[in-house]
């Protein structure tokens, strides 16, 4: 498969290190150098100049930094409307962003924008995972999260000597938010999303803009699914613009307050590296690194290197953080949501919490080389062998393959299935409830036989006690788990998401699987239950199960029940849609341990997510 | 020696807590405004009748809120300036601020208002520690710091009635800031202080906004000794202007923000007792309860009464956590830093820190009312016993006699003392008389 590379850069190494064809693209030219500031007739030009190579070279996957191989061809017909380069050379196109979509096309209209990012063939690897959710959540096709990388080249892998650094705390970068420095008057009433949502996160600090937006406030309609596309447009603009503010009090949170803090209180030990300090607030800086070695150099010579990230990030980790890492030098970094999930804190890196720990920590690590360059070193092999862009693009590409699921999807549905397995079953426990919906199924479908539906959540109970009424249907507030007592349920946005299981960022579902309460429950085993209640297990035909990730550890809990029950219907999961979530092979393997043979999966509306699958016990 | 009880003037709103405290009480007189908001020259025609009143009953101390009793009488030794009324006669006089100083005197221009703050002819009572402390940076004396506290009145101390039908959690109060609704221009630089204060808000909660200005960023410097009264002035301006948009970011943070919430999440089980509301937010509510035993009845009758702070407050607490707890209701609050000073938290009231906990505690206590009832008998029994106004007042007759303020019919007349607590500042008091511009 062939490459095309749009702008070269770090995707060009990381082909080369990962001996994979590539195809060197030129970038769209925009007279201020800056691609980001591309408009439409240079996007339009750029994509005439290279849709003749992409097809001589057979191009199969255009790879380019933050949408700058985003390019428009003219139709064949005369018509005045534009199609997109990729989608007419039939090349999926694979953009890795480093800086927020809104950034990334300062040159285009945002109704352009939005069209194209409805492109299927177009892939939007973001690099925050909450950037990446929110892109989700909007409705764009084709989002994943890919985080930056360090740059593919050999680094200088000599021990750090802490007696030959320099005893300075450095910060590298430039000041990059004009925001508190525009002449331009701003009105408060722009300002109250943005300040809310700082206030919000001064409490929770993992809530996100969109959530805070969205579902805590309300401050604007999400987009939905029966949205035209200028409804769509118009939401997604108002949505980006509440959010300015917001980025320009993260950047001041982030970044900016901390080089504020450590000019005033270290003086000439605090080294700033980088442009536009002066102008925001009368700081001498350091001009930028002449070279990229000398940059690299530079980490190793520091003894603490600061990273700051930007205003743009809600919770990823910048470039930086796998550069000074890479290099070999000693990272001290704000501390970030995804710094964990890539470095081993405390072992591979250092991070502070606020001005108080910051010169605690420097204190700290000026006064023990040794650690730092012990730390300095582990950092190095972390990135060294898993965060370089090499290891990126096998992720992406990697991605891109299809994905087999575990199973085929039967054609036929549950109740041809059940007709067939259990024509007439005495007792049917139904387990996970919620408002009664499969409850009265089974009523319409089994006439005589026993249903009791359990069901833990206030809200969803009192909704199914009246329908029990109705149906003739014994209602049962309780979990069904593999113990007996009280237990606490997250209550999510989607009703029939609550789960025992805890929220799992980035999950596929995450839109209705965010937790928005908790509610204290009573949860029992099915044997406990069926000895306290006196039903027999013997009697019991037929359990469902639709516990949002619960299932195996309710199943755990009616080993005795199991020996017994004809037919076992239960929810699965082909991915992680909550923490500690069994996946479907683990649970169709305890059921198949418990003499069950599976007979269907039925897909769901999500086929690729999870499905129910049946089980019954041959005579 | 025998001694007399104190004779305290004050309002009515502090009679009763006066005399339970065991002093004798003189309520100012109605003839007169007491407005907080009194320009110079209403304060100068109110002086007379003030300082007849004052000599009439022979009166130890002078105490009201928020300096409505401020008043002023000419000074026969400088003509064209005034003089306190109380210092006229030598009597300490004791404002105790339910809003911040600058949030007061409204009427007046700043250079008169920090005039009288440098003042030593009166005694500040900051209910607010990081307040307190602020004041003393800027040369502010005679500054004490006590809590706030619930006027002493008939409490219904009987077991909580069954709840109202209608709403399970209410709020009583206003929207705590216009700010973010004016459509007054606004230079985006001058949000830049307020906006790294809120940043290192919510990363170290409990640093007060005086401490990052000067301390941690350096963003102005505080009055030094040899600063003359002009700059002295600019200083305090200049911190207050900066500080005003992080207290409208603290008003939505503390306050606004749950409001908006709760109705967003729950609708007509969340009741907005106050006004404004419809107009700043359009959110549905209810109109301000003027009626005091009306209002007092429904913190008792509502499930959950709920409190949230306003802007003007970093750490401490409002009256409506002694007022709610004083009169029996259940207290679920926005959690503040100095709670723990005032309550036992789980056991004398409850707290929430955020949106989800605020959720997941208002569900558990519509399910455990036994436990709600408790809460709220312990919070009663609490304040009634610590948290009275006459609780406060007997420490502040006792920080007076510390300080060598004694009754008038013993010996020492009380000269306006030196408040015993909170920092005074480096800069030198402006003493009696005092010239004002207006």
């Amino acid at each position: 498969m062939v490459l095309g590379v749009v702008g070269g850069g770090w995707w060009r190494e990381a082909c080369a290190a990962m001996h994979r064809e590539c195809v060197d693209l030129p970038i769209a030219s925009h007279p201020g150098g800056n691609p980001h500031c591309a408009d439409v007739a240079e996007r339009l030009r750029h994509g005439e100049a290279i849709a003749a190579l992409l097809e001589e070279r057979r191009v199969e996957r255009l790879l380019d930094i933050s949408g700058s191989g985003l390019a428009f061809r003219r139709r064949g017909d005369g018509s005045p409307d534009l199609q997109l380069l990729h989608e007419s050379a039939r090349v999926l196109l694979c953009s890795h962003f480093i800086d927020p979509l809104v950034t990334a096309f300062q040159g285009l209209d945002w109704s352009v924008v939005w069209q194209s990012l409805q492109s299927a063939a177009w892939v939007k690897a973001v690099w925050d995972r909450v950037h990446a959710l929110e892109l989700q959540r909007f409705g764009v096709p084709q989002v994943l999260q890919l985080r930056m990388a360090a740059p593919d080249r050999a680094y200088d892998r000599t021990p750090l000597d802490p007696a030959r650094q320099r005893p300075v705390i450095s910060f590298v970068g430039t000041q990059n938010s004009g925001y508190f420095r525009s002449t331009a008057p701003l009105s408060a009433p722009q300002l109250f999303a943005g300040a809310l949502a700082q206030a919000v996160r001064g409490d929770l600090g993992d809530m996100t803009f969109y959530d805070i937006y969205h579902d805590l406030y309300g401050l604007g309609e999400p987009v939905a699914a029966g949205d035209d596309l200028q409804a769509r447009i118009r939401k997604t603009a108002t949505y980006f613009q509440a959010k300015m503010f917001f980025h320009a009090a993260l950047c001041l949170r982030n970044r900016d307050r901390f080089v504020i803090f450590l000019k005033r209180h270290l003086g000439n030990l605090f080294q700033l590296v980088g442009n536009g300090w002066d102008a925001a607030y009368g700081f001498s800086a350091d001009p930028p690194l002449p070279t990229y070695e000398a940059y690299l150099q530079h980490f190793r010579d520091s003894a603490v290197n600061l990273n700051l990230v930007n205003g743009n990030a809600e919770s990823g980790l910048n470039m930086r953080h796998f550069e000074i890492t890479a290099a070999g030098g000693f990272l001290l970094c704000y501390q970030q949501p995804e710094v964990g999930e890539c470095f081993e804190i405390g072992r591979e890196c250092a991070v502070f919490r606020d001005e108080r720990d910051l010169l605690e920590k420097i204190r700290y690590y000026l006064a023990h080389g040794e650690e730092r360059a012990a730390i300095a070193h582990a950092g190095q092999q972390r990135t060294l062998g898993e965060h370089l862009y090499s290891h990126r693009l096998g992720t992406l590409l990697g991605a891109l393959e299809p994905r087999p699921l575990p199973v085929a999807f039967s054609a036929r549905n549950w109740r041809e299935d059940f007709a067939e397995l259990v024509p007439e079953p005495d007792i049917i426990l139904d387990c996970g409830a919620n408002v009664g919906q499969m409850a009265e199924a089974y009523r319409q479908f089994y006439p005589r036989a026993a249903i009791y539906s359990f069901e833990p959540v206030g809200s969803a109970f009192e909704k199914l006690r009246e329908k029990c009424a109705a149906l003739g249907v014994t209602p049962v507030r309780k979990a069904v788990g593999d113990r007996d007592g009280k237990a606490w349920i997250n209550l999510t946005a989607g009703a029939e998401s609550n789960s025992l299981l805890e929220f799992l960022p980035g999950n596929p579902c995450e839109r209705w699987h965010r937790v928005v309460g908790r509610e204290e429950i009573e949860i029992c085993t099915l044997d406990r239950w069926c000895k306290d209640n006196g039903v027999d297990p013997r009697r019991v035909s037929i359990i469902k199960m639709d516990l949002q990730g619960a299932e195996l550890k309710a199943l755990y809990g009616a080993r005795e029940l199991l020996s017994c029950v004809k037919l076992l219907l239960v929810e699965v999961s082909f991915v992680p849609l909550y923490k500690d979530c069994p996946l479907f092979e683990e649970v169709d393997r305890f059921i198949a341990e418990c003499g069950f043979r599976r007979r269907a999966v039925y897909a769901s509306d999500q086929p690729h997510n999870w499905g129910d699958a049946l089980y019954y016990k041959p005579d | 020696m025998v001694r007399r009880p104190w004779r305290i003037a004050t309002t009515t709103q502090l009679e009763r807590s006066v005399r339970a405290a065991g002093f004798e009480a003189f309520v100012l007189p109605a003839s007169l405004t007491l407005d907080c908001n009194n320009a110079i020259s209403q304060r100068l025609a109110e002086g007379p009748m003030v300082r007849e009143f004052l000599e009439r009953h022979d009166i130890d101390l002078l105490l009201d809120f928020n300096g409505g009793a401020f008043t002023l009488l000419p000074n026969p030794d400088h003509p064209g300036q005034a003089v306190l009324t109380n210092a006229a006669l030598n009597i300490p006089y004791v404002v105790c601020y339910l809003d911040p100083l600058t949030g007061t005197m409204a009427q007046l221009s700043w250079a008169d208002q920090w005039q009288l703050f440098e003042s030593r002819d009166w005694i500040k009572w900051v209910w607010e520690r990081s307040y307190a402390e602020e004041l003393g940076r800027l040369g502010v004396p005679n500054i004490i710091t006590m809590p706030m506290a619930v006027s002493d009145d008939d409490f219904d101390t009987s077991p909580l009635p069954e709840p109202d039908a209608g709403a399970a959690v209410a709020f009583m109060g206003h929207p705590a800031s216009s700010w973010f609704r004016s459509q007054q221009p606004i230079a985006s630089g001058a949000l830049f202080p307020a906006l790294t204060a809120a940043a290192v808000n919510a990363d170290m909660p409990h640093l007060p906004f005086h401490k990052i200005y000067y301390d941690l960023y350096g963003f102005g410097e505080p009055p030094r000794p040899g600063d003359d009264f002009g700059t002295r002035v600019t200083k305090a301006l200049d911190y207050y202007n900066h500080k005003f948009a992080y207290s409208a970011y603290l008003a939505v943070k503390q306050r606004d923000r749950f409001a908006r919430f709760l109705k967003h999440k729950l609708g007509d089980a969340f009741e907005l007792i106050g006004d404004h509301w419809a107009k700043d937010y359009e959110l549905p509510h209810t109109p301000r309860i003027w009626d005091r035993n009306v209002l007092h009845e429904r913190m008792r009758r509502v499930p959950i009464c709920l409190n949230l702070m306003k802007g003007s407050l970093e750490a401490n607490m409002n009256v409506r956590h002694f007022e709610i707890t004083g009169y029996g209701g259940f207290m679920l609050t926005y959690y503040s830093p100095e709670l723990s000073d005032c309550f036992e938290i789980g056991v004398e009231c409850d707290v929430f820190r955020n949106e989800a906990e605020l959720l997941e505690k208002i569900a558990f206590y519509l399910a455990h009312p036994g436990k709600r009832r408790e809460i709220a008998a312990a919070g009663q029994r609490r304040t009634l016993s610590q948290h009275l106004y006459s609780h406060r007042l007997v420490t502040l007759v006792d920080l007076l006699r510390q300080a060598g303020v004694l009754p008038r019919g013993v010996g020492q007349v009380g000269s306006p003392p030196a408040a015993p607590t909170a920092g005074q500042g480096d800069v030198p008091a402006v003493a009696a008389p005092v010239g004002f511009a207006s």
